[in-house]
């Protein structure tokens, strides 16, 4: 297809058919590299999101914004065109863009950030904080923040919350702890690219399939009764001894969702090895929740993953 | 497959037409499709002055992305009278083109709204005051800073080449003055020292010891780029390269104190020069030349630049006349 084509069909039509397909090119190349629950129009899987965007971009912007006319009047050639469309889509993207728990989270918590016993400096994107005493100059690395994540696991999560279309995850008291147990780790200032690399990690552990069935099937599962608190602790507690030192690192580091080169770089070992014994651990843990009701799975995670990092810490 | 609502929506759309399109004037209030010179760059301005003299325009930059506007762009909807699409015209975001880098037409802007824009920056705003303007810029986390700045970097490949053409930086293209190709008058001071040159070079040849072309002329020429001009000016318009050699000076080690320097004569030659001078920038106008710089060496006291402004085939070529004193 050539611009010339375009061009024509613009003249008699505005936007037809290769017009639509030509969008829907550059849509489908731009969508590849977002996230669908962000950008994706509420849609599921991605070629429903690439036909929502397309849909709501043509009708909104090309047609409803007369864009297309400016793009038509400005492009000489194809590149003109795709250049320009995509710069529209772009701003597109941005306006449309869908908030997401972290975006919530993030903005509570630098409005905590600002009060004692931290400290703010600096403005806007470059607002940057520390505990209150704190001496250095540098920002804080990605290794700490992954740490911090890894530590702030043990924080439980508002479970019944799962249900709601915003969920808040933490209660101001719980939200207040994990950033202690964030700036307590970390040895630099944070920045909001830091307490978003922060709160992803803490958001999506490899249990997030588990947490999210359960606590679709029962909203009111974080009300034990005795007997099922000590089946969830009986039930930890058997795992934890069944898996060795090695074993647990690997649990504590993928609930931080730390990547398996992290894995394999702490243990000495290679990234296929990691894999590996990721896998056995894994089914070890699979073994252990088929033995419990389903409703309490998340508990047991939940109990295992705080142990395992006091473990840890110790 | 197109979605019906689409489909609807288009279909609407089409009732309204699309905007009419014609090559660019250059008048004021004008918005117009600009391109830089060789075509990279793009963008829709508005003109808000003109200078006939040189047929160069003031523009400031539009933009389509009506968000972006600060207390200093002017925001104008879609209208009847207008174009369908809304857009800002950036009052920080100006400069100069040559009218050639023009390609079409596509509306105008009201004259008072031209007037309140190229104003606006001198005025700090006031001038747009009662038209629909962005929010000030905040601080430094402002999002619009970066859309800024990216236009700001599209806006200077736009205007780069006039911009530099007006404040005296050579033009793309640099040509011979047709006047040192011209024979000079028969009895002239000229003519007798052109004389004694060439007999100079043939005593020379004679001894059979190698001819010191002077390196100013070479470098000079390779500098300015004139060599294959020199040739042109040879083909199209019959003058005499050979000519240019009277106008060189003869190193002292073989010039011996013997020659003088060669005198200029204008007048009557000066006029004929200009008709083919004006031809040559008629064809640079037809190939899209928009400004050259036209090399001479006179023996004068100061240096003197003249425009000369030829229109071809809807198009202008500015040749600016470098009369440079001799080395």
């Amino acid at each position: 297809m050539t611009f010339d084509a375009l061009r024509e069909e613009y003249l008699s039509e505005i936007v037809g058919e290769r017009i639509y397909a030509r969008v829907r090119d550059l849509i489908a190349r731009a969508m590849r590299r977002r996230d669908l629950t962000i950008y994706g129009h509420g849609s599921l899987n991605w070629s429903d999101a690439v036909s929502e965007v397309l849909h709501d971009f043509v009708l909104d912007v090309l047609i409803g914004e007369r864009q297309i006319d400016y793009i038509m009047a400005v492009s000489a050639g194809q590149d003109d065109f795709d250049r320009l469309v995509h710069r529209h889509l772009r701003r597109y993207m941005a306006r449309t863009r869908q908030r997401t728990v972290i975006d919530n989270l993030i903005d509570r918590a630098i409005e905590r950030l600002r009060q004692p016993p931290f400290r703010a400096d600096g403005v806007g994107a470059e607002e940057r904080f520390a505990l209150s005493d704190a001496t250095w100059d540098d920002l804080a690395s990605n290794d700490d923040v992954r740490r911090a994540s890894a530590l702030a696991q043990a924080v439980p999560k508002d479970r019944s919350a799962a249900e709601e279309r915003a969920p808040r995850i933490y209660d101001s008291e719980r939200l207040t702890r994990i950033l202690t147990v964030l700036f307590g780790e970390v040895r630099g200032w944070i920045r909001r690219r830091e307490l978003h690399i922060f709160f992803e990690l803490l958001l999506t552990p490899w249990t997030a399939s588990f947490l999210d069935d359960n606590e679709r099937n029962d909203p009111a599962a974080s009300e034990l009764d005795p007997e099922q608190e000590a089946l969830v602790n009986d039930t930890a507690r058997e795992l934890v001894t069944e898996l060795n030192g090695e074993a647990r690192t690997i649990l504590v580091m993928k609930s931080a969702n730390l990547p398996d080169r992290d894995v394999a770089s702490r243990l000495g070992v290679s990234r296929p090895t990691v894999a590996n014994r990721k896998a056995e651990v894994f089914e070890a843990v699979r073994r252990h929740l088929e033995l419990v009701d389903p409703a309490l799975h998340s508990h047991v995670l939940a109990r295992v993953t705080d142990v395992l990092v006091i473990l840890e810490r110790s | 497959m197109i979605p019906s609502d689409v489909i609807d929506a288009v279909a609407a759309a089409r009732q309204q037409g699309v905007p009419s399109e014609s090559s660019a004037t250059g008048e004021v209030n004008e918005i117009a499709v600009a391109a830089g010179p060789d075509s990279s760059v793009r963008r829709v301005v508005a003109v808000v002055s003109k200078d006939g003299s040189n047929q160069t325009v003031r523009i400031h930059l539009v933009a389509s992305e009506t968000e972006q506007a600060t207390d200093l762009d002017l925001i104008i909807e879609p209208r009847d009278d207008g174009l369908p699409f809304p857009y800002i015209v950036q009052g920080e975001l100006y400069g100069q083109l040559f009218s050639d880098q023009l390609l079409n037409a596509i509306g105008s802007l009201r004259p008072d709204e031209a007037e309140a824009i190229a104003t606006a920056l001198e005025t700090d705003g006031e001038s747009l005051e009662h038209y629909k303007i962005g929010p000030p810029l905040a601080g430094s986390d402002d999002t619009r800073r970066a859309f800024k700045d990216a236009e700001l970097a599209e806006l200077e490949e736009l205007v780069a080449a006039c911009q530099a053409w007006m404040m005296g930086a050579p033009a793309e293209r640099a040509v011979p003055d047709p006047a040192m190709l011209l024979p000079p008058p028969t009895g002239s001071a000229q003519e007798v020292a052109e004389a004694m040159y060439l007999e100079l070079l043939t005593v020379l040849a004679d001894r059979a010891e190698p001819i010191v072309l002077p390196s100013e002329l070479l470098t000079g020429l390779g500098h300015s780029q004139l060599f294959d001009d020199l040739s042109r000016w040879q083909t199209e318009f019959g003058l005499d390269v050979a000519r240019v050699l009277a106008q060189i000076r003869i190193p002292d080690e073989i010039r011996g104190g013997a020659l003088e320097p060669p005198l200029r004569e204008r007048g009557a030659q000066e006029d004929r020069s200009l008709v083919v001078l004006r031809e040559y920038l008629a064809c640079e106008a037809r190939a899209g030349t928009m400004a050259i710089d036209v090399r001479s060496t006179h023996t004068r006291w100061t240096r003197e630049d003249r425009l000369i402004l030829v229109k071809a085939a809807e198009r202008f070529c500015r040749g600016r006349v470098v009369l440079e004193e001799a080395a």
